[in-house]
C-alpha cells in the first residue's frame, strides 16, 4: 500500500484527464466527412457553446457558414479552450489536423494564434478583437456599440423611473463602450435618464449576477440589461421581479417570457461567411482588418415584444436607419464622461479603434 | 436613492445570509471530514456535480426536494471515491482532492450540457408569516427560501452532532489521534470515511442550493471558486460550526457589499478595489487564525492530512 502518490503518477493522472477533456470537445461537433476538395476550417471559443451568450453566437454563426458553403467548406468548433499555453496545443493539433483556416474567436487567444501563424504559412489564422498583423493572419471585430444604442433607445422610452440597471462583467473597455452605447441611446430620448452600472468581476458567475439584478431592481431599476458572456441570470431575475429586460448575445425571451422588450445579437455568420468566400476564391487574409455593424450586418438588434409600444418602436428603428446611413454615429460628439469632462469634443467622432479603447464611464452612468 | 439606508442595510444583511448558505454547507460538511483526519479539498467538484445533479432531479421529479435530494446522494457518492482512496488505498490526500475537483468540474460539464437554458421551479422565497413583517430583522432574517431556513437549524444540529453524539466523539477522537483511537476498539476506516460521505453529502446540497435557490438555472463551473473558499473558511472558524458559520456570514456579507458599494459609492471607490475585499479578508482572517492556535485555541486535528495504516 503506498502511502503518496508519486510526482509523475500525479502528472499522468492529471494529463490524462485534460487530454480526455480535450478530446471530447474536439469530437463534439460539427465535423464532416474527410473530402479533401473542402476548406478545412476551425473556431475555438472560451467558454461552453450552449452559453446562451457569445460562445453560442459564434457556434450558431459557425453553422450559418457550414449551410451556406456546404459543399466547399468542412467546419469544426473546440469549444472551452483556455487563453493559456493549451490555446497554443489546440490550434497546433488542428493544424496538424488539415485544419486551412482557424478562427479564434476570443481575444486571449491572439498571441498563441499569432505565434502559430508565424509557423504556419499556409494557414490562415482570423483572430476575433485583434490588431497583430501577418500575412496570413487577418483579424475583425463587430460594432456591436450600433446595436446597443438602438436598445438604449428602447430601453430610454420603455422606463418609466428613469433608471436603468446593468450589471457587467469587469470594468475594461470591451465592457465600457457597450455600457455607454446603450446609456447614449437612452438618453438620446430622454436625456433625464441615468444608468446603475455593478461589475461583478466575474464574466459567468450566475449567483453574483442575479444578486446584482436584484439589488439594481430594488434601487428603482426598472429596465435591466446584463453585459456579460451570459445574461442567463439576469433574464430570470429581471422576469421574477418584474423589471423589463434587453438582452445580450443570445435570444433570452424564453428566459423573460413577459419582459423581455428586445436584445442585441451578433451576426457573426454574414461575417464569417463573407470572408470564407475570400479565402476559397484564394485571398490572403495579410493582415486585413473584416469589421461592420448594422450596415453591414454584423450586429442586430431582436423583434421587439409585444411590451414595446409603437412610439419607441418606431424611435429605436429610426435610430437604426440613420445608423445605416451613415446619418448618425453612436460616439459623435459633444460626449462627456460622468465626471463631467469633455471627452469628444462637439463635431468629431470617434473611431472604430478609439471606440475600443474607451475606459470611462458616459454621463448618466453613477458608480465607476 | 429609493431605498433609505436602513433598507440598504437590510438588504445587503439579507444578502449576506443567502451568500453565506453554499459557503457554510460545504464548509460544515468539511468540517466533519477534516475533524475526522481527512482533507478533501474536492468539495468544489462535489458542490458543482451537487448543483447539476440538483437540476436534473428537480427537472426529472418536478420538486426541487427532490433535486435535494439526489444532490446530497450524489456528492456523498463522489466524496466516497475521495474516502475509498485516500483512506482505503493511501493515496496522498492533496492529489486525490485536486483529482476531485477536475472529475466533478468534467463530469457536471458533461451531464450538464442537456440543462443548460432549461428552466424549472426551484426554491421559492417564503416569508415567515408575521415575524416577516417586523421591521428590519423580518428582511433580513424571515425572507428567505426553505434551504435558507434549514442551513440556520444546520448550525446546531451540526455542533450537536460533533460534540453530543456517539458518532462525534469517535470521529474527532480517530482526527485527534488515530493510534490511539484504533488501541481502544474505534474503527479508523470506517468513522474516517462515513465523515468524508457526511461532508461530501452537505457539499452536494451547499451545490444544489445554488442552482435550485441563489440562480435557479445550471451553468458549467458556476461554483465560481465558492468551493475553495469554504475550504478557508474552515480554518477560519477553528473546526467549529459556529465559528465556521461566522466566517461563512461575514464573507457572505462582504459578497453582497461589495455589489452595493458600487450603487452607492458612487466613483469614490474603484470596483477593482471592492473586488480584493474577500481576499485581503482572507489573509487577515490566517494571520488571526495562527495566533489563536498558537494560543491553544482552535487549532488543526492533529492527525490532518495523514494516512493510517495498522501498525505504522
Amino acid at each position: 500500500m503506498k502511502s503518496s502518490i508519486t510526482r509523475a503518477e500525479f502528472l499522468r493522472l492529471f494529463g490524462a484527464t485534460l487530454f480526455a477533456a480535450g478530446t471530447s470537445s474536439l469530437s463534439g461537433c460539427g465535423s464532416r466527412t474527410n473530402d479533401t476538395n473542402r476548406l478545412k476550417i476551425a473556431f475555438l471559443t472560451n467558454g461552453p457553446i450552449n452559453d446562451f451568450g457569445y460562445n453560442s453566437a459564434h457556434e450558431r454563426a459557425r453553422l450559418d457558414v457550414q449551410n451556406a458553403l456546404d459543399d466547399r467548406v468542412e467546419t469544426q468548433m473546440v469549444e472551452n479552450v483556455p487563453e493559456t499555453a493549451d490555446a497554443s496545443r489546440v490550434m497546433e493539433r488542428l493544424v496538424q489536423a488539415g485544419n486551412r483556416l482557424i478562427i479564434p474567436t476570443s481575444f486571449g487567444y491572439q498571441d498563441a494564434a499569432f505565434d502559430l501563424a508565424g509557423r504556419s504559412p499556409n494557414v490562415q489564422f482570423l483572430q476575433a478583437w485583434g490588431f497583430k498583423q501577418h500575412p496570413n493572419m487577418g483579424s475583425y471585430s463587430a460594432k456591436m456599440y450600433e446595436a446597443w444604442y438602438v436598445c438604449g433607445v428602447v430601453a430610454g422610452l420603455v422606463s418609466q423611473s428613469g433608471k436603468l440597471g446593468i450589471v457587467a462583467a469587469h470594468p475594461i473597455p470591451p465592457m465600457r463602450w457597450q455600457i455607454n452605447a446603450f446609456v447614449l441611446g437612452a438618453r438620446s430620448v430622454n436625456p433625464a435618464i441615468t444608468a446603475q452600472v455593478i461589475f461583478i468581476n466575474h464574466w459567468f458567475d450566475a449567483t453574483l449576477a442575479s444578486e446584482a439584478t436584484t439589488t439594481l431592481i430594488q434601487q428603482g431599476a426598472d429596465v435591466v440589461t446584463g453585459v456579460l458572456d451570459s445574461s442567463r441570470a439576469v433574464a430570470q431575475t429581471a422576469e421574477a421581479r418584474g423589471a423589463y429586460l434587453i438582452g445580450h448575445n443570445a435570444d433570452l425571451s424564453q428566459f423573460a417570457p413577459n419582459r423581455i422588450l428586445t436584445g442585441t445579437e451578433w451576426l457573426w455568420g454574414k461575417l464569417y461567411t463573407e470572408v470564407v468566400r475570400a479565402v476559397l476564391n484564394g485571398t490572403n487574409l495579410n493582415g486585413k482588418h473584416y469589421s461592420g455593424g448594422l450596415r453591414e450586418g454584423y450586429v442586430g438588434y431582436r423583434e421587439f415584444s409585444s411590451r414595446v409600444p409603437q412610439a419607441a418602436r418606431a424611435a429605436a428603428t429610426e435610430a437604426a436607419n440613420r445608423i445605416r446611413s451613415g446619418a448618425l454615429a453612436v460616439y459623435a460628439g459633444p460626449i462627456s464622461d460622468n465626471a463631467g469632462r469633455v471627452r469628444v469634443p462637439a463635431g468629431t467622432t470617434l473611431t472604430h479603434d478609439q471606440i475600443m479603447g474607451i475606459d470611462w464611464a458616459v454621463q448618466g452612468v453613477s458608480g465607476q | 436613492m429609493t431605498e433609505g439606508y436602513e433598507l440598504l442595510i437590510a438588504a445587503v444583511a439579507a444578502g449576506g445570509i443567502r451568500a453565506a448558505v453554499p459557503l457554510f454547507l460545504a464548509a460544515l460538511g468539511e468540517v466533519f471530514a477534516e475533524r475526522s483526519g481527512v482533507i478533501n479539498l474536492g468539495i468544489e467538484g462535489v458542490m458543482l456535480v451537487g448543483a447539476v445533479t440538483g437540476v436534473a432531479a428537480t427537472l426529472y421529479a418536478g420538486s426541487p426536494w427532490a433535486g435535494v435530494v439526489a444532490a446530497a446522494l450524489v456528492g456523498a457518492g463522489l466524496a466516497a471515491c475521495h474516502g475509498a482512496a485516500v483512506v482505503w488505498f493511501g493515496v496522498n490526500q492533496i492529489a486525490s482532492g485536486i483529482a476531485i475537483i477536475v472529475l466533478g468540474t468534467g463530469l457536471s460539464g458533461l451531464v450538464g450540457i442537456d440543462y443548460v437554458g432549461r428552466t424549472f421551479e426551484g426554491f421559492p422565497i417564503l416569508p415567515v408569516p408575521v415575524l416577516s413583517d417586523i421591521p428590519f430583522l423580518g428582511t433580513v432574517l424571515f425572507r428567505h427560501d426553505a434551504l435558507t431556513y434549514l442551513t440556520f437549524a444546520a448550525i446546531p444540529a451540526g455542533w450537536w452532532l460533533l460534540y453530543r453524539t456517539r458518532w462525534g466523539l469517535e470521529m474527532r477522537a480517530v482526527g485527534d489521534d488515530a493510534e490511539a483511537a484504533a488501541a481502544i476498539g474505534l474503527d479508523v476506516r470506517t468513522l474516517r470515511t462515513s465523515a468524508v460521505v457526511f461532508g461530501g453529502a452537505l457539499a452536494g446540497v451547499a451545490g444544489a442550493y445554488l442552482s435550485l435557490a441563489y440562480s435557479q438555472l445550471w451553468q458549467e463551473n458556476m461554483v465560481a471558486g465558492r468551493g475553495l473558499i469554504a475550504l478557508a473558511l474552515v480554518v477560519f472558524g477553528g473546526w467549529m460550526p459556529g465559528r465556521v458559520y461566522l466566517g461563512a456570514l461575514i464573507f457572505g456579507t462582504i459578497s453582497a457589499v461589495q455589489l452595493r458599494l458600487q450603487t452607492i459609492g458612487g466613483s469614490a471607490i474603484s470596483p477593482f478595489l471592492l473586488a480584493t475585499l474577500p481576499y485581503v479578508l482572507t489573509i487577515a482572517v490566517l494571520v488571526w487564525t495562527s495566533r489563536l492556535s498558537s494560543l491553544g485555541l482552535g487549532g488543526a486535528p492533529r492527525e490532518l492530512g495523514r494516512a493510517f495504516t495498522k501498525g505504522r
